[in-house]
């Protein structure tokens, strides 16, 4: 085959086409950390690729969720433990008093039973933001409302106490397929198996009032703070699965991390090695062309 | 053979040697130019009266062509430029669809699904549900911005193709100019060598565009595709440009004189079909997208927020994503105006946000083509980074087709300038045996003449 001097210069050419080109595409490659730029730098992986980061995404979304189903709960939390407080302080106060005949004492406890039941359903009316926490799904609706009326000694008090909520329970996407709740409706605090705590302390009240035997509203007020320490358990367990399914998806998101590094990440020593190499290869390719057409017919003659 | 003949040989010999030279002279002063076709010269015996052998005369400068080389250097042309263009037109339509770009469809709708469920844990929170009906129109927007950039693209290719059908019509009319000229040339008994490379040269130029064939018959010149002819001697025809609409959109050229298609298998002009193909498949893809973001059917997006509830506790009965009168997608209006109308709830009652996950849901089951939303975008991304990296690879191996065609041909119709030095080495020791030739040969007349006196 004859080599002409337009075949040298072309395949030298070429030569330093590839090498350019090679060399943009590893500088891309170091400046950015990452080898897969577009889908076409590997098409094949793209799909998985949008996968495990769409997966990452929704988990921290999840992981938003269930903060939020979290920090719901520690306020439900709180609330019980203050109802439960109330209501302790409460019986040890209608304790003492089952001992006392006293008039005054009497009207004391009247007022005291009257202050409870208010500050219950203030417990209860707890908002966060625009929301009332214990209203169920209706969260725009106080939860709970009083109805007064005279009392036998002519005392405006309450009577009754209004759930004003809904039965739902708020809940929250935790997963693709799971849901938790975020929080409990009024009246699953308030009347807890067939203790209403707030008919439990009217009665109570009024039985004050008349002088009547009130063992069994004591016993009563026990069985309710029983049942509000069993929600408390229940949603402490409810909790800390929360905190564990956190620690979960954290954990399979550091593993879709990994996944999307393995996919998309350069190793800096190969890429380095390489970048190197190929500015060596296009620095003698540069010299190599130069010298031949710097070659003219003098170099002949 | 009289005496004096030897002067008549050693003249001839000296009177082609400079012939020689000058051709040699040619091909080196050609070195660099990509039309130039390296001449050898031929040699003729000169025969006297009585056919007697009178010494060597020159007969023309012969350009070296290898037609099947030709071929298949303008073959191997049309294929690389047909790669070129589509290496370079592929990654424009990839990148705006590409997944791992942050400002594309996939990425808002994403960011869409995660404002939905926020708004889900919190549906009467009002600054919630503007940043969820923001980045519905983000979404909505990117939507007809990618639709209308498509668009824009799809134009840009049609009037390229239509710019290069008009660049080749006129490349046809200086074939047959040349074809005419170089006719006029031959008829006269000269040669046209170099109105031939500007020919062979336009040809090639030609070849970008359009696989071409060649060939000469009795009657001239012929330049045809695929069987078609578009230039026959001093005649051109003209390739029209037709881009039709429906039903498969699609790049067509015609010879109206022949009230016939061409069939383009290669070249520029196929790169423009194929791009303008990719270009529509992917906005009717969008499109179907929006047309399943705004179906008001019963089993769609729209009828989730239909029938929920709205921040009042009212059914909503309005659809969340509608169409324009120019096609276009948008949030509906009266939610826009008013955040607290979108259903986030599924029940009559205040701030339940179920109707929010159902939506969220929706978006990540919701089948549009056998996919969910997000697949659907991924793994059109991912069929359009295969053919971008077909296109790469294909471009790379054509390329090396083309350098590899290019050299075949230079091999033999390059000029090399070791060989024309050796050439000229070689002539101009012809040359001076030649004048030693005359010398002797008068030295021995003046001899001859010496004795004869």
């Amino acid at each position: 085959m004859r080599i002409t001097e337009s075949i040298i210069k072309r395949n030298s050419m070429l030569s330093i086409h590839e090498n350019m080109s090679q060399l943009y595409d590893t500088s891309q490659r170091l400046s950015t950390g990452k080898k897969i730029l577009k889908p076409s730098d590997s098409p094949s992986n793209i799909k998985a690729l949008s996968d495990y980061k769409l997966k990452y995404s929704m988990n921290e979304q999840y992981k938003k969720n269930i903060n939020f189903s979290l920090s719901r709960l520690s306020l439900v939390e709180s609330s019980i433990s203050s109802i439960y407080d109330e209501l302790s302080r409460l019986r040890e106060k209608l304790l003492q008093y089952k001992s006392s005949t006293s008039n005054e004492i009497k009207n004391n406890m009247v007022e005291e039973i009257e202050l409870s039941i208010k500050n219950v359903a203030s417990y209860l009316n707890k908002r966060e933001g625009d929301s009332y926490i214990f209203s169920g799904t209706k969260i725009f609706s106080k939860s709970f409302d009083f109805e007064v009326g005279s009392d036998p000694d002519g005392q405006i008090r309450i009577q009754n106490v209004i759930y004003n909520g809904n039965f739902l329970k708020p809940e929250v996407k935790i997963s693709d397929s799971d849901f938790e709740i975020c929080g409990f409706n009024g009246e699953e605090i308030s009347n807890i198996k067939g203790n209403n705590i707030f008919s439990i302390l009217i009665d109570l009240r009024k039985k004050v009032l008349n002088g009547d035997n009130i063992s069994s509203n004591i016993d009563q007020i026990n069985s309710y703070l029983n049942s509000l320490d069993d929600l408390s358990v229940n949603i402490g367990f409810k909790i800390s699965n929360l905190n564990s399914r956190i620690e979960s998806i954290e954990k399979e998101n550091l593993r879709i991390s990994g996944f999307i590094s393995n996919i998309e990440d350069i190793d800096y020593s190969v890429e380095l090695t390489k970048y190197t190499s190929l500015q060596n290869k296009y620095n003698i390719a540069i010299k190599i062309y130069t010298n031949l057409t710097q070659k003219n017919i003098s170099d002949y003659i | 053979m009289g005496g004096f003949n030897s002067f008549t040989i050693g003249a001839s010999g000296l009177r082609s040697f400079n012939y020689y030279q000058e051709v040699i002279g040619s091909n080196i002063s050609n070195l660099s130019n990509p039309a130039y076709k390296r001449r050898e010269v031929i040699l003729e015996p000169l025969h006297g009266n009585d056919q007697v052998y009178m010494g060597a005369k020159f007969a023309g400068a012969k350009r070296i062509v290898d037609y099947f080389l030709e071929k298949s250097v303008r073959s191997s042309i049309s294929d690389f430029e047909k790669n070129n263009y589509l290496n370079n037109i592929l990654p424009e339509i990839e990148d705006k669809i590409s997944v791992l770009n942050e400002n594309s469809i996939y990425s808002y709708l994403n960011l869409f699904w995660q404002a939905l469920n926020d708004l889900s844990q919190n549906p009467s929170n009002i600054s919630l549900r503007n940043i969820l009906l923001n980045r519905a129109t983000s979404l909505a927007d990117k939507i007809n911005s990618s639709i209308n950039d498509y668009e824009l693209l799809s134009q840009k290719i049609i009037q390229d193709a239509r710019k290069s059908v008009d660049y080749i019509n006129q490349k046809l009319k200086d074939i047959a100019i040349l074809n005419k000229s170089i006719k006029d040339i031959e008829t006269s008994g000269n040669e046209a060598n170099s109105l031939k490379d500007k020919r062979d040269y336009i040809v090639e130029e030609i070849s970008k565009y359009i696989d071409v064939d060649v060939y000469e018959n009795i009657e001239g010149y012929v330049l045809d595709i695929n069987g078609i002819t578009l230039v026959y001697g001093d005649k051109n025809f003209d390739i029209e440009f037709e881009y039709t609409i429906n039903p498969q959109k699609n790049i067509i050229y015609s010879i109206p004189s022949f009230g016939k298609d061409i069939k383009i298998s290669n070249g520029i002009l196929q790169g423009y079909q194929i791009a303008i193909k990719e270009v529509e498949e992917i906005n009717l893809k969008i499109k179907s997208f929006l047309d399943f973001l705004t179906d008001s059917s019963n089993s769609s997006f729209n009828s989730i927020h239909r029938n929920g509830y709205n921040l009042d506790g009212l059914s909503s009965g309005l659809d969340f994503f509608v169409k324009n009168s120019k096609g276009e997608i948008e949030i509906n209006e009266s939610i826009l105006l008013d955040p607290s109308s979108f259903a986030a709830s599924k029940t009559p009652y205040e701030g339940d946000g179920d109707n929010c996950i159902s939506m969220a849901d929706f978006l990540k089951s919701g089948v549009i083509e056998g996919k969910n939303c997000f697949d659907y975008f991924s793994e059109l991304s991912s069929d359009l980074g295969f053919k971008v990296n077909n296109a790469k690879n294909n471009l790379k191996i054509s390329e090396s087709i083309k350098v590899s065609a290019m050299n075949r041909r230079d091999s033999i119709s390059g000029v090399s300038v070791d060989e024309e030095m050796m050439k000229l080495l070689e002539i101009q020791k012809y040359y001076s045996v030649m004048a030693k030739y005359i010398n002797i040969s008068n030295s021995m007349i003046e001899d001859l003449i010496n004795i004869i006196r």
